[in-house]
């Protein structure tokens, strides 16, 4: 093990950047976007009217642990470039079609030498662009003949003007990592399940990255930045005693390792995990439900982001031959087409301010300076007294705005789309109370509907999970509230029926306190989700007025044959 | 052929721990669950589970790659991965027999965990106990699923059983991952992949090293108790250009070893690649080749591949009994398949050929059986099958080639196939041969072959039993005398017996192939070791090219 450990030691090579002037991956990524605006051009086809270069090192410690081993411990560098290349004009190019490949719906990406040379990132930018370049020549063709099939004169453009932007920004030096201290804590947290004999799987997995973007493109915007992303992400598989196998993960994620909370802290947030896992196991059958929900925490915050933030990204949605396949694949942000409409209850405005690093001393993951389109962002406000007054917007432009807001963002292999950066949820004074008086207004709404008991959830499974054609994926830890004395029981494996927009203007009530989520949004695209993180802060308890939960249509699995080795008696 | 086997038994890996069996911590949590599993299993519901096995992969890996002078990625890791083997039902019928009939789905996945890498007992027994259970409950499903298809499917024509029952083994022979000088890889390597730069027809190029090490543990309840590990160090460098009509040629060559010393220096792979990279552009430059029938001279190297892919795939044993196979020799064994001069058998327990490196060798199997040289044809003759545990008519034991790589189950196949001739004649005479066979067939030309890439082999019964092999490198030698010509974008095509019996001598230069070879049980290492072999005819077949167009600028650093 020792030998091992100082291979990977010797592997890791400098991830940070250099200074502007002497930076030969930028000066490699504008040299060779000259060339390709001054000289591409194959017969008498177009030439390509917009080109840019975004490029992102990667450079991740990862350790997993199952029960206090570790599982997995590698170190890696990466390097991958993404090129937009557009023919045709900023009215009507190739981008934003779908065709008939919908896998094939990515842009152009290759992973570039992790070790900086000029002439070697020129040649894979060249080589890349080569390939952008003939693929965008047959789309626009496509595109123009999907267009002229299907008769579409409603057209708003498809590449915004945007000022030409500069911004550079060098780590100076990255935050020393101890690797031999975050290998104890990886297994000393996950050693803490073998104390929770009702876990039947368990890892912990954490992780390290620093990643360092940069961009140029044919307009004359350049810019590089860096952010690290560390994160604990603690699993757990449980079977109830009808035999229903949940797996569930807590991710916890920070924009530095001084962020990260002391040890004992992570131990106490891994132990009140495995704690509510365990209570799984015994949960009581789920049973069909209608009356009101409260929501806590985690999800309160992924009931917004869910049904709200995820439906005012994404505003345009590409064009495909086969139309009914976009419901299948692409997300679309259908709150988008609600503009000016009341969305949330009247007492809530909700803002997004990507240029806010943190709020309450707590560092906001969803901060950027710029996008990966090169444009800025701004304060944006998106409800004002419950109505929608904006939605995110990226340089492809749609019926209601013409221009970038500053959110176009995304993983290096998808598409830059409208998406959050930072959140902030905030509610009239009146309609914020303590929890505890949440609570007792939620068993008072139940009582007067005449149900035994009121639902309280603190756990919902995050936005990938859920089916695509709901709107809010299924609680992991629901608990039926007894009306009687207030105690609480776990539900068994429910989902949610006919969730509608009108969840969120029925939210009647909120916390006094805030909660900060910060979290991962997936991409729009199913076939290739990549996730941009982002922040909610929001009111830490929603009461909404009614919803209804139901029993799971999955069919549960035989428990073990025998028992988890440790346990056996 | 004598003189093969003593050059083989000189050298014998040597890197080997010393570890007693007795304190290996993941053979002891393997042995622990699989004892426990074995007794409290076997009749834990009425169709009982009458074999459990367990192997273990323990993996050391490093590699690093370059590309135009700069690295382009390096990266270690370390990893234990377990499959779970599960027998339901009785040697003569178990839940992994072939399923028949329409909408039959045969597939040998099987679900694979990663295990701690460390050695704490019970971290790898909760995880070793998460995939029995698994595997358990989907054996028994399976079986289930298997009794009913047989009783309302047609009897077999083969019926012998699913599993023959093993004796067994202890053995313990830990690989240990080797030193190697990390600095001066990566500046040869650079130094290297610098040489491609300068083309302005190479659009793509790469330099590479990889190291693994890989220990099997393996465990089963017929007693075994197996620890065996291998090295495999390769260094390899791959060169990619494209011709105006489309068509996509690239040049891969590989040193391949057990020890990083023996990795040639640096100055030797660079006159490769200099060869290489101006066979490249002549073929680049040749006219693509028309349909053509006449002699072919295939080179040792190339002959191992052709060998590997169109003999040894259909000598692997279950195939003969599976209805889904074409089954070309199931019934031809004690008859002629070949000229009587060639003798071909499977051995994985050589190391080397002659200074070479066999990356075929094991020791034991993936079934817990030791490897055993299997006799396949003799003087011309079929005489057996490549066997792991599944029987077939006549047929019965194992002969230690039943493999896989993790995520599967294992079947049979090749490890070191070896071809040996007893009518040869030195390469210089096999030229003049091939010419004097053009000249009688009235061809203007001989060709020669001496690198193809594997094709396909159609083994399938419901598609013609026929093959197709890429000629990646060859030349045209003519008749008159005038200079050889490199020949791109042809297919040697045929079917098996009869490209065989056209087979009219063999050189005295046997060369070694090796690779990695894919098939349903996954990607396992393998050799293949053949002379020159000249065919008196053979057909050959247009290559399906792109159609794409070479890039439109040329690469940067060639277009100041």
């Amino acid at each position: 093990m020792k030998k091992y450990l100082f291979i990977l030691a010797l592997l890791l090579p400098a991830a940070s950047p250099a200074a502007a002037a002497d930076d030969v991956v930028l000066k490699a990524m504008t040299d060779e976007m000259q060339r390709t605006v001054q000289r591409l051009k194959m017969d008498n086809l177009d030439r390509p009217y917009f080109v840019s270069y975004y490029v992102i090192d990667s450079t991740e410690n990862a350790i997993s642990g199952v029960f206090g081993s570790l599982r997995d411990d590698t170190a890696s560098v990466s390097r991958n470039a993404m090129a937009d290349l557009r023919v045709g004009s900023p009215a009507f190019d190739n981008s934003d079609y779908v065709g008939q490949d919908f896998n094939g719906y990515e842009p152009g990406s290759a992973s570039l030498n992790e070790e900086d040379g000029y002439d070697a990132i020129r040649f894979a930018l060249w080589s890349l662009t080569d390939d952008v370049y003939k693929k965008a020549l047959e789309k626009y063709s496509q595109k123009k003949a999907y267009q002229k099939k299907k008769n579409i004169t409603e057209l708003y453009g498809d590449l915004a003007p945007a000022k030409k932007e500069t911004f550079f920004d060098d780590r100076k030096s990255a935050e020393a990592f101890d690797a031999d201290a975050w290998r104890e804590k990886v297994r000393g947290l996950s050693g803490i399940f073998r104390k929770y004999p009702k876990v039947q799987g368990s890892q912990v997995n954490f992780s390290r990255t620093l990643r360092t973007a940069r961009f140029v493109n044919s307009e004359g915007t350049a810019y590089r930045y860096w952010w690290d992303k560390v994160s604990l992400d603690i699993r757990a598989t449980v079977q109830d005693r009808a035999g229903y196998k949940i797996a569930d993960a807590k991710t916890l994620a920070w924009r530095s390792l001084a962020d990260v909370p002391s040890y004992d802290e992570l131990a106490a947030q891994t132990e009140a995990f495995a704690r509510d896992m365990s209570y799984i196991v015994d949960s009581s059958t789920a049973e069909v439900y209608l009356g009101p929900v409260m929501f806590e925490d985690q999800a309160a915050a992924e009931f917004l982001n869910q049904i709200f933030v995820g439906n005012i990204s994404f505003a345009r949605k590409p064009w495909a031959d086969r139309d009914d396949w976009l419901r299948y694949y692409i997300a679309s942000g259908e709150l988008t087409k609600k503009l000016n409409m009341r969305v949330l209850p009247a007492f809530m405005n909700v803002t997004d301010n990507p240029l806010e690093v943190s709020y309450n001393g707590v560092r906001l993951n969803g901060s950027y300076p710029i996008d990966n389109e090169g444009v800025k962002p701004a304060p944006l406000e998106l409800v004002r007294n419950g109505k929608l007054v904006n939605f995110y917007m990226g340089r492809a432009p749609v019926k209601e705005y013409a221009v970038s807001n500053g959110h176009a963002r995304g993983f290096v292999n998808e598409f830059p789309a409208p998406r959050p950066g930072s959140l902030f949820f905030t509610a009239q004074a009146e309609k914020r109370v303590p929890e505890a008086e949440l609570k007792k207004k939620l068993l008072a709404m139940a009582a007067e509907s005449g149900l035994d008991y009121a639902v309280l959830v603190r756990r919902l499974d995050p936005e990938d999970q859920k089916k695509t054609e709901d709107l809010l994926a299924g609680p992991v830890l629901a608990y039926k509230v007894s009306v009687k004395d207030g105690s609480e029981t776990v539900i068994g494996l429910s989902e949610w029926a006919g969730v509608t927009f009108r969840a969120l203007r029925d939210i009647l009530l909120v916390s006094d306190k805030d909660y900060v989520y910060n979290y991962f949004q997936p991409g729009p695209f199913y076939y290739n989700r990549g996730y941009v993180p982002a922040s909610i802060v929001a009111p830490s308890a929603l009461l909404v007025q009614e919803m209804e939960l139901k029993p799971t249509e999955t069919k549960p699995d035989r428990q073990p044959y025998l028992p988890h080795p440790y346990f056996e008696k | 052929m004598k003189k093969l086997i003593a050059a083989v038994l000189l050298a014998l890996p040597c890197a080997v721990s010393a570890q007693p069996a007795a304190s290996d911590p993941l053979l002891e949590a393997l042995k622990t669950e699989l004892n426990r599993s074995a007794q409290k299993l076997k009749n834990a519901e009425p169709s009982p589970l009458y074999y459990i096995g367990y192997e273990a992969y323990d993996k050391t890996s490093y590699s690093l790659s370059a590309q135009e002078g700069t690295v382009y990625s390096e990266d270690a890791r370390r990893s234990r991965l377990l499959d779970v083997d599960v027998r339901i039902g009785s040697y003569a019928l178990d839940n992994t027999h072939e399923m028949k009939g329409g909408g039959a789905y045969n597939s040998k996945r099987q679900e694979v965990f990663g295990l701690p890498v460390e050695d704490a007992p019970a971290p790898l027994r909760a995880e070793i106990w998460n995939l029995t259970d698994r595997a358990y409950k989907t054996a028994l499903d399976q079986y289930a699923k298997v009794k009913m298809n047989k009783s309302v499917t047609a009897e077999e024509e083969d019926k012998s059983n699913d599993f023959t029952a093993g004796k067994p083994e202890a053995f313990y022979e830990k690989a240990v991952f080797p030193a190697f000088d990390k600095a001066k890889l990566r500046s040869m390597a650079r130094r290297l992949s610098e040489k491609f730069k300068p083309c302005d027809f190479i659009y793509d190029s790469t330099v590479r090293f990889s190291a693994d090490t890989v220990n099997r543990y393996m465990v089963n309840s017929e007693g075994s108790a197996i620890v065996t590990g291998n090295t495999y160090i390769r260094f390899i460098y791959s060169l990619y250009t494209r011709t105006a009509d489309g068509m996509d040629l690239s040049t891969v060559k590989i040193y391949d070893s057990d020890k990083p010393g023996e990795i040639p220096d640096e100055a030797v792979i660079a006159k490769d690649i200099d060869a290489s990279i101006a066979a490249l552009k002549a073929q680049k430059n040749a006219p693509p080749e028309q349909p053509y029938s006449g002699p072919v001279l295939l080179e040792s190297r190339a002959a191992g591949v052709f060998f590997h892919e169109i003999l040894g795939h259909r000598l692997e044993g279950h195939r003969q009994k599976s209805e889904e196979s074409g089954q070309t020799f199931a019934k031809m064994v004690g008859q002629p398949i070949m000229p009587a001069f060639l003798s071909v058998y499977d051995d994985p327990t050589l190391y080397r050929q002659g200074a070479q490196f066999l990356r075929g060798f094991y020791r034991y199997d993936d079934e817990a059986m030791p490897a055993q040289r299997a006799v396949l044809v003799e003087n011309g003759i079929l005489k057996g099958f490549l066997m792991g545990r599944s029987p077939i008519k006549n047929f019965q034991a194992s002969n230690g080639h039943g493999r896989r790589s993790e995520g599967n189950g294992a079947v049979a196949r090749q490890g070191n196939l070896i071809a040996v001739s007893s009518k040869t004649l030195p390469y210089a005479e096999l030229r003049k041969r091939l010419i004097e066979e053009a000249k009688k067939a009235g061809k203007p030309y001989g060709l020669v072959v001496t690198d193809i890439s594997g094709g396909f082999t159609i083994t399938e019964r419901s598609l013609p039993q026929s093959f197709s092999v890429q000629v990646t490198q060859g030349y045209k030698v003519f008749a008159d005398g005038r200079p050889d010509e490199p020949v791109r974008g042809l297919n040697l095509i045929g079917t098996p017996l009869q490209t065989f019996g056209r087979i009219l001598v063999t050189g005295d230069d046997y060369g070694v192939f090796n690779g990695s070879c894919g098939a349903e049980s996954g990607w396992v290492p393998v050799s293949a070791v053949s002379p020159s072999l000249l065919f008196s005819e053979m057909e050959t077949e247009k290559v399906q090219k792109s159609n794409a167009r070479p890039p439109v600028l040329k690469p940067p650093f060639t277009d100041r």
